[in-house]
């Protein structure tokens, strides 16, 4: 497998344009999860070039469960907000690509995408997308144990392999690098010392710990950002079966949500790839013009209506793509404003966007948890 | 002269004295781009009318009129020995150039306005959509990998200046009757070879998809799907 390394700079030559790649992370890593956060300086180091054939699997046998969080930190073209709703569903995009890679590999417990980072899950994957072009797709990931130790932080580079993939209809242009990064994944694991079930334990108690401070402080012991299990509660312990029934309440509600947007990503999809066949061809179109710009002959061969002409085509098939996208996105946002979910037979409504349900939910949650410990 | 009539002779030059006065030491007026922004409904779908709408060919020969008239100024300007700014007048080449282009950018005949709070949308059948977000305080400038467009309101005009690569700028102008019942969408395409713009004035009147029995949508993903109503 060839790993190439380039070196990642600050300013990046993105479309002809000098931008300043904002590094500054997403700041809702703000429950107990969080890992030291990764600086701006983290992502400005090498990044790992993806070579254009990386399936093959490495062998790890874990039945460790994984959360993907994603987000989009692609400074915005237009400006618009349809720009800012597609580069979010584009993020979620990737991520449910992401998570695919990870259930085809069948060699983990539950993968599932969360709003947010959660403790539920052993292994947390926190991804920022840096660049989507159709060109390139530049991604951070970051991998948390619930034990607090970060065990990679990598910025993956891929460059679209060729015009074929992006014409081909049952192939990702960028899928290696999820490939990438799930083997890169499945090394740091097969490298850890703790055992499974040492981990779930852990799991459960720093989520236990998160609703019910008190309840459970003896159970763990905290040294800088690494947490350690000092004891584990019996399985009869009524507070363990309550925190058991409300992290499947929790569970229930990213199980919703990952349902209503499976469906809905599967139809953004195909406007998604021709988006970045459309983008590529732009891009590629410039890059050509501007080779041909240092060479004066060349352009006086084309006549000035065939320049404006194609300028104006250029922009024009620019334009419908993304228009067709952009529409698809808003539908789909006004579509997943809402989420219903039942529980113990009381109907709960939630509103607003994905991580303002989230966060609703997990209000509701520890309410419901402070009534219980009261009566 | 009567005394009345020198007396007011008089006060007229002092009039004019003091306006010069005034002009010359006051600080440049700025130009103002845009009127105050008051948005109106243009939401619906809209149809050319073609027996309104100009034809191109006239607009091309009014562009080729007034080179004419430019051409023929600069010729009495050096017959009097007097110089004349401005660069070399496009030829005809350049003239059929813009004509081509702006058949081109002016072929929609059929409009969907969507108008929703802060972001107005102009589908163009066979084109892209015309898409301005802004709440009306400010012109909104957006930027592309092949160019820049500005757009906003301007009274109740809702305009769209395209700065495209090669110098290419197109202007999109809409004006809506007062009855509600008649749009006007004045395009204007300009090369940096010609400086002179071709300005196309196209009328579109309200009609309803509904009324035709079916209705057919075009997209990229699914291609034209047409269902009966």
């Amino acid at each position: 497998m060839h790993h190439a390394l380039i070196k990642n700079r600050s300013i990046h030559q993105i479309n002809g344009q000098l931008l300043i790649l904002f590094a500054a992370f997403s700041s809702s890593l703000t429950n107990a999860f969080a890992a030291p956060q990764s600086p701006d300086s983290e992502r400005e180091k090498s990044a790992i070039l993806v070579a254009s054939s990386e399936r093959g699997v490495v062998t790890l046998t874990s039945d460790l469960d994984i959360g993907i969080t994603i987000s989009s930190d692609i400074p915005l073209q237009s400006g618009t907000a349809m720009e800012g709703a597609f580069r979010e569903t584009e993020a979620q995009l990737l991520g449910a690509k992401q998570r695919r890679v990870f259930e085809n590999a069948g060699q983990w417990g539950v993968v599932r995408l969360y709003p947010q980072p959660s403790l539920i899950p052993q292994l947390m994957l926190d991804m920022v997308v840096l660049q989507s072009d159709g060109r390139q797709l530049r991604v951070h990931a970051m991998l948390t144990g619930v034990h607090g130790d970060t065990l990679l932080s990598d910025t993956y580079l891929d460059y679209a392999s060729s015009e074929g993939v992006l014409t081909a209809d049952n192939e990702d242009p960028f899928t290696d690098l999820f490939h990438r990064i799930h083997n890169d994944v499945a090394t740091k694991v097969s490298l850890m010392p703790e055992s499974e079930d040492y981990l779930r334990q852990l799991s459960f108690l720093r989520y236990a710990q998160q609703l019910a401070p008190q309840a459970f402080e003896a159970y763990l012991s905290r040294e800088g950002e690494s947490w350690h299990l000092l004891r584990a509660p019996a399985e009869q312990d009524p507070m363990y079966q309550r925190i058991s029934k409300l992290r499947e309440y929790e569970l229930l509600f990213v199980d919703t949500i990952d349902e209503q947007l499976t469906s809905a990503l599967r139809e953004i999809d195909t406007a998604y790839r021709l988006w970045l066949r459309a983008s590529k061809e732009q891009l590629d179109w410039l890059e050509k013009r501007r080779a041909r710009g240092v060479n004066a002959e060349g352009l006086a061969d084309d006549s000035a209506f065939a320049r404006h002409q194609a300028v104006y085509a250029a922009y024009r098939s620019l334009k419908i793509h993304e228009q067709e996208l952009f529409e698809l996105v808003l539908d789909l946002e006004s579509e997943s404003r809402s989420t219903a979910l039942e529980i113990e037979e009381t109907v709960v409504t939630l509103e607003g966007t994905l991580e303002q349900q989230y966060r609703e939910w997990r209000e509701a949650l520890a309410k419901i948890m402070m009534l219980e410990n009261v009566f | 002269m009567s005394q009345k009539r020198r007396q007011s002779t008089f006060y007229a030059l002092i009039m004019l004295l003091m306006t010069s006065l005034v002009s010359c030491s006051a600080a440049p007026i700025e130009e103002e781009i845009t009127r105050k922004a008051m948005p109106v409904d243009m939401s619906g779908h809209w149809e050319i009318d073609f027996a309104k709408s100009d034809n191109l060919q006239d607009q091309l020969n009014a562009v080729g009129r007034q080179i004419r008239r430019e051409a023929a100024r600069r010729e009495r300007l050096a017959k009097e020995g007097q110089g004349f700014a401005g660069g070399p007048l496009p030829g005809r080449r350049d003239l059929l150039t813009l004509a081509r282009l702006a058949e081109i950018i002016t072929e929609p005949s059929l409009l969907e306005i969507i108008q929703a709070t802060g972001r107005t949308r102009v589908k163009r059948e066979n084109s892209f959509a015309l898409v301005c977000e802004t709440d009306g305080s400010a012109i909104a400038v957006t930027t592309d990998l092949l160019g820049e467009q500005r757009c906003g309101w301007d009274d109740s005009q809702l305009f769209f200046m395209l700065t495209l690569q090669e110098g290419l700028e197109v202007t999109h102008r809409l004006s809506r009757s007062e009855e509600g019942e008649v749009l006007l969408l004045v395009t204007s395409v300009e090369t940096p070879g010609t400086r002179f713009p071709l300005v196309v004035s196209q009328f579109f009147k309200r009609y309803d998809p509904d009324n035709l029995g079916f209705r057919c949508e075009r997209s990229l993903t699914k291609g034209k799907v047409c269902t009966t109503r």
